[in-house]
C-alpha cells in the first residue's frame, strides 16, 4: 500500500514538474483564480490614474499656461522586476538601464503619475527610488491655485509645509514644481487636509490612483536637467 | 482526510498571499504551510506540496536563488525533524522564523535588513498562521 502511494505520489509530483517546466500559464492562471484581479488597461483604475493627469494639465494651463511643455520627451518603456518575497514600495527595479539611455535623475512614470526617480543606473537594469520611500522629497505645486508645498514621501506620503491661509481642499491635484524633475507631472490628489503640529502650515494625507504593489510596467522619462 | 484537509489549507495560504499583497504585505503563506506540512508529511507527499507551490507562485520567473531556497527549506526542516524529533509545535514555530528569515536574507538581504520591521511582522503573522495551520492539521 505504502509502495503504491510512493508511486502515485512520485507520478503526481513528476506532472507537477513536467507543468512548471513546460507549461507555467497553468500557474498563473491558478493564481488568477484565487487572487485578485490584476489591474487591466480599461478598469476604473487606469480611468482614475488618467483623471488625476488631466486634472494636473488643467491645473498647469489655468496657473501657468506658457509655461507647459510644448513637447514630450521620448519616453523609455520598462518592466517593473518582482521582488518576491518582498513588497517594499521604497523602490523598485527596472530592466530598463545604461543601454536604454536611463540614467540617474530619469523620471518614472506609471499611467502619466510621477512614481519614482531613478537612484542608479547599471547597463540593463536602474534602480528607482519611490514616493514611498521615506527619503523623497519634492516641491510641489496643489491644484489650480498652485499653492506651493513639499511632498515628503515615506509608507504615507505627506504634503507639508502648506501655507496656513492656502485654500486646500480634498480632491485638488498635486503636482510636480521640483528643479530636479520635468514641471507638472501628477503625483496625486489631497485626500485629508490638517493643520502641522507647528501651527504654522497646512500638511495633507495624498491619495493615489494606483496600487504600487501591482505596477508591472512603467515608463522613464528622461530628465533633461 | 489529512490530504483533503491539507490541499484545503495549502489553498487558503496561497489566497493569503495573493491577497495580503496588495495591501502593502507578502506574508510567506505558502512557505509557513509547507513548513508545518514537513512535520505532518512524508517526502514525497510534501514533494508535490512543495512544487504545486512553485508552479502556483511561478517561482520560475524570480530568481534562481529564491526557487533553490523556496524548494530547499521544506525539505531542510523535514531533514532535521527526522534527524532530531522534535514538539511540531515548538518546532514549526521556530522551523517557519527560521526559514523565513533565512529566506529573506537569501533573496534580498540589504532590503530584508532596510526593511527589518516588515519582516518581523511577516514573521510574526507567519508563525500565528502556522500554528493555526498545525491545530487545523491535527485538531
Amino acid at each position: 500500500m505504502q509502495y503504491h502511494q510512493s508511486w502515485f505520489l512520485g507520478i503526481v509530483a513528476a506532472l507537477l514538474l513536467f507543468f512548471i517546466v513546460f507549461m507555467p500559464m497553468l500557474g498563473v492562471r491558478v493564481r488568477e483564480l484565487l487572487g485578485p484581479q490584476v489591474a487591466t488597461s480599461n478598469n476604473s483604475e487606469q480611468l482614475a490614474a488618467e483623471n488625476e493627469s488631466l486634472k494636473a494639465q488643467l491645473a498647469e494651463l489655468t496657473d501657468v499656461e506658457k509655461e507647459m511643455p510644448t513637447s514630450t520627451p521620448n519616453a523609455v518603456r520598462a518592466m517593473v522586476y518582482s521582488e518576491y518575497p518582498f513588497n517594499f514600495k521604497n523602490e523598485m527595479t527596472l530592466n530598463a538601464g545604461i543601454t536604454d539611455n536611463v540614467a540617474a535623475k530619469d523620471v518614472v512614470m506609471f499611467q502619466e503619475n510621477l512614481v519614482g526617480i531613478i537612484e542608479s543606473s547599471a547597463a540593463h537594469r536602474s534602480v528607482a527610488q519611490t514616493i514611498f520611500d521615506p527619503n523623497f522629497k519634492l516641491h510641489v505645486r496643489i491644484g489650480s491655485s498652485g499653492y506651493d508645498a513639499l511632498l515628503v514621501g515615506g509608507a504615507y506620503p505627506m504634503v507639508e509645509s502648506i501655507a496656513k491661509n492656502a485654500a486646500v481642499s480634498a480632491g485638488d491635484i498635486v503636482y510636480s514644481a521640483d528643479a530636479n524633475v520635468p514641471y507638472a507631472m501628477s503625483l496625486g490628489e489631497i485626500a485629508n487636509v490638517s493643520l502641522a503640529a507647528d501651527n504654522l502650515f497646512q500638511e495633507a494625507s495624498l491619495s493615489f490612483p494606483y496600487d504600487m504593489g501591482m505596477i508591472q510596467t512603467v515608463e522613464i522619462v528622461k530628465n533633461a536637467q | 482526510m489529512k490530504h483533503i484537509s491539507a490541499i484545503i489549507i495549502f489553498l487558503l495560504a496561497v489566497m493569503l498571499q495573493l491577497w495580503f499583497a496588495p495591501a502593502g504585505m507578502r506574508g510567506d503563506f505558502v512557505l509557513t504551510a509547507l513548513i508545518v506540512f514537513a512535520f505532518l508529511f512524508e517526502f514525497w507527499e510534501l514533494s508535490v506540496f512543495v512544487l504545486l507551490g512553485f508552479l502556483v507562485l511561478n517561482l520560475s520567473f524570480y530568481s534562481v536563488v529564491a526557487m533553490i531556497f523556496f524548494v530547499g527549506l521544506p525539505f531542510v526542516v523535514y531533514f532535521l525533524r527526522k534527524r532530531f524529533p522534535m514538539n511540531p509545535w515548538l518546532g514549526s514555530a521556530v522551523g517557519i522564523a527560521g526559514s523565513i528569515v533565512v529566506f529573506y536574507i537569501a533573496t534580498a538581504p540589504f532590503s530584508a535588513f532596510q526593511n527589518a520591521g516588515l519582516v518581523l511582522i511577516d514573521v510574526l503573522a507567519c508563525i500565528v498562521f502556522g500554528e493555526l495551520v498545525l491545530c487545523g492539521m491535527e485538531g
